[in-house]
């Protein structure tokens, strides 16, 4: 059966034929069979046209109940045959199946409680789309279907609306072949496993994972490994670890590197306390205490070590003592353990009577060398001798009358002043005459200097512009000192010896500030004739000692020289 | 007194030899030989630096005991200055600053 359908493209109806633009009423169908359709489209009612390239062309015919736009479809085709090209009347057409599902429903066929309509009026309408524009249709036409009489030759009925089917089952059970256009409801299948093998699936980048990253549902994207994680072979893996902490690739057995844990990253420990163990046993570290770590390491707490020198009468050494005997044995010069002890007993002694900060430079030159004799027993620091100087065992002179040592320093930046010195010097033998000039800051011309052992009976002993007499000097051996004593309010000059002492006392003050020149010792800097050609077997100069403090110190002195020396001062 | 008359140039650069002979060895500058200025005589205005018997002996660091002549530095100081042969005996007395009564 063939029908002829014309499109009146300028007013899309259906119309009787070109130049015959009067709309068809309805169209007759009968059921059960499938009618060829051809359809012509008019220009302006007249002239057969194509309606687009046949490549790109979809056509479409749809029957259904009148006014149920909504409804699935009675009948529908999309399978058009398109015309030739350069044909005059071109003609598209398709057959449309009129032994549908749901046209025997429509019409009770089958129905175990209805009668069969004879015929029913339905509503069609044509749809064209050249690719991607918009569709086309033409105006809704009737169409009545007549059910038909003689039955038992068509087929089975088709769905009407292959563009929803519904799959149930598995996909292996189904049978997928053949050509299923539309969408496919594939929401009833079981979600188990399907035969489809890896190389099925969309071909990938090298080393890309198949998931989604960006947020929201969408198409599955491709995933890289990075951030620790890496592929190996088929698999990915951990990245291997570096750092404080390391592993290989894919390993969990983590190592710490050596030399990794800071103390920072130990846990805090209470204060005053050390890592070790007390606890018996091999375990782990513990914090310990004092006590705990004396005990590990056998050791004596400073009241016990307090106590052992006590109870046994002992005298540590002192740091100072031993620093002072390490430098001139350094120097290359020989200490005995007795004169060790000496040193030792007298700085501890100065400390104890708290002299040792007062003073700020002594020198100690019995040591036959002249490195050794040159080093402070305060500072450690060094003097420099210069000229002919005798090293001797009791001390150190000009040999001659051209020589003494720079202090390389001076008293204002010892901190010794006109308000505040002490000067002391220990002269084994010899008298103080002949020119004598222990130590000056100052040229000769500056009567307002320090010479202090200057007895020639012109210049006198001075300090500044303050002059001693002088008198009671006995030009025996004797340990000289001069300071000044502010609580006293006087100014004092001693010659100290063993049974006696002579001293002289000025009241008031040095009121003339010391000279800044490098302090010098035996001699002056740059003049022979003053240099001491006597021995001086010890120096120093200090801050203030009061008269008390300066009879305690000679002793000190007088008794370190004589058990280092081994001599004897009377 | 023994020694050399020199310019105060030549006997300021003796000394630093000297002192350097001793910092190059990680000391301190604990001798020199010394520079003293003439003041009277024939060398009125030079410098005078001792070197007598003394200097040469003088024990400058001990075990075992060593003497500016055990320094290498000290023989080309001397070799510099002309020689132990162009020492002279100067009086004390042209050393003595007219500064200092005796």
């Amino acid at each position: 059966m063939g029908v002829n359908l014309h499109v009146d493209l300028e007013t899309l109806q259906l119309i009787q034929g070109p130049g015959q633009r009067s709309a068809v009423a309805a169209l007759r169908f009968k059921r059960g069979d499938a009618a060829r359709l051809r359809v012509v489209f008019l220009e302006s009612g007249v002239t057969p046209v194509t309606i687009g390239d046949p490549d790109e062309l979809e056509i479409q015919i749809g029957i259904k109940p009148r006014n149920q736009f909504d409804h699935s479809y009675l009948a529908h085709c999309v399978d058009w045959s398109m015309p030739s090209e350069g044909d005059d009347t071109p003609t598209y057409e398709c057959f449309l199946s009129f032994n549908t599902l749901q046209l025997n429903s429509a019409l009770n066929i089958g129905s175990a409680t209805d009668d069969e309509l004879p015929e029913i009026t339905l509503m069609g309408e044509i749809t064209w789309r050249e690719g991607m524009g918009e569709p086309t249709s033409t105006r809704t036409f009737l169409v009545v279907v007549e059910n038909d009489v003689n039955r038992g030759t068509e087929g089975a009925p088709d769905d009407a609306n292959p563009g929803n089917i519904t799959l149930t089952g598995t996909i292996a059970a189904l049978n997928l072949s053949g050509t299923n256009t539309g969408d496919q409801d594939l929401s009833g299948l079981a979600p188990i496993a399907h035969t489809h093998v890896v190389a099925d699936i969309v071909s990938v980048a090298s080393q890309r994972l198949i998931g989604r990253h960006t947020s929201g549902n969408g198409a599955a994207q491709e995933i890289q490994a990075s951030g620790g994680i890496e592929f190996s072979g088929g698999a990915i893996r951990r990245s291997a670890l570096t750092g404080d902490v390391t592993a290989s690739a894919g390993s969990n057995a983590t190592t710490i590197a050596n030399d990794a844990v800071s103390n920072a990253k130990l846990a805090n420990m209470a204060t005053a306390t050390i890592k070790g163990r007390a606890t018996a046993g091999t375990g782990d570290p513990e914090d310990l205490t004092a006590a705990q770590a004396r005990a590990v390491i056998g050791a004596y707490s400073q009241i016990d070590i307090n106590t052992i020198i006590a109870v046994n009468n002992l005298v540590l050494p002192d740091a100072n003592a031993m620093a002072y005997v390490a430098a001139v044995a350094t120097a290359g010069a020989t200490v005995t353990n007795g004169q060790r002890t000496a040193i030792n007993t007298f700085i501890s002694g100065e400390k104890t009577a708290g002299r040792w900060d007062k003073i700020k430079r002594l020198y100690f030159p019995v040591w036959g060398v002249t490195a050794a004799n040159a080093i402070c027993m305060k500072s450690l620091t060094s003097g420099t001798f210069s000229g002919g100087i005798t090293h001797a065992a009791k001390g150190v002179y000009a040999a001659g009358f051209a020589g003494n040592m720079n202090a390389n320093t001076n008293l204002g930046a010892l901190g010794v002043t006109n308000t505040s010195y002490h000067f002391a010097l220990l002269m084994p033998d010899g008298s103080e005459e002949n020119y004598s000039i222990p130590f000056s800051v100052n040229n000769t011309a500056n009567l307002n200097s320090i010479y202090p052992i200057w007895s020639d009976g012109f210049s006198s002993l001075r300090i500044m512009e303050k002059i001693f007499s002088g008198g009671f000097l006995t030009n025996l051996p004797s340990i000289m000192t001069t300071g000044n004593d502010s609580f006293a309010g006087n100014l004092y000059f001693k010659e100290r010896l063993s049974g006696s002492t002579g001293e002289e006392i000025i009241a008031g003050s040095v009121t003339l500030p010391f000279p800044s020149a490098n302090l010098f010792i035996i001699g002056l800097d740059n003049v022979s004739y003053g240099s001491m050609n006597h021995p001086i077997g010890a120096f120093s100069a200090s801050t203030e000692l009061s008269s008390a403090q300066d009879t305690a110190y000679t002793t000190a002195l007088k008794t370190l020289w004589e058990t280092v020396t081994g001599l004897t001062l009377p | 007194m023994i020694g050399f008359v020199t310019t105060q140039e030549q006997a300021d650069a003796a000394n630093a030899a000297i002192a350097k002979a001793q910092t190059d060895r990680g000391m301190p500058v604990f001798w020199l030989a010394g520079s003293i200025p003439i003041h009277s005589g024939e060398h009125a205005g030079m410098h005078f630096v001792p070197c007598d018997d003394s200097i040469l002996s003088t024990p400058l660091i001990g075990n075992p005991i060593q003497t500016p002549v055990d320094y290498q530095e000290f023989a080309k100081i001397i070799e510099s200055m002309g020689g132990l042969d162009v020492r002279i005996d100067l009086p004390a007395a042209d050393l003595t600053s007219p500064d200092i009564e005796p």
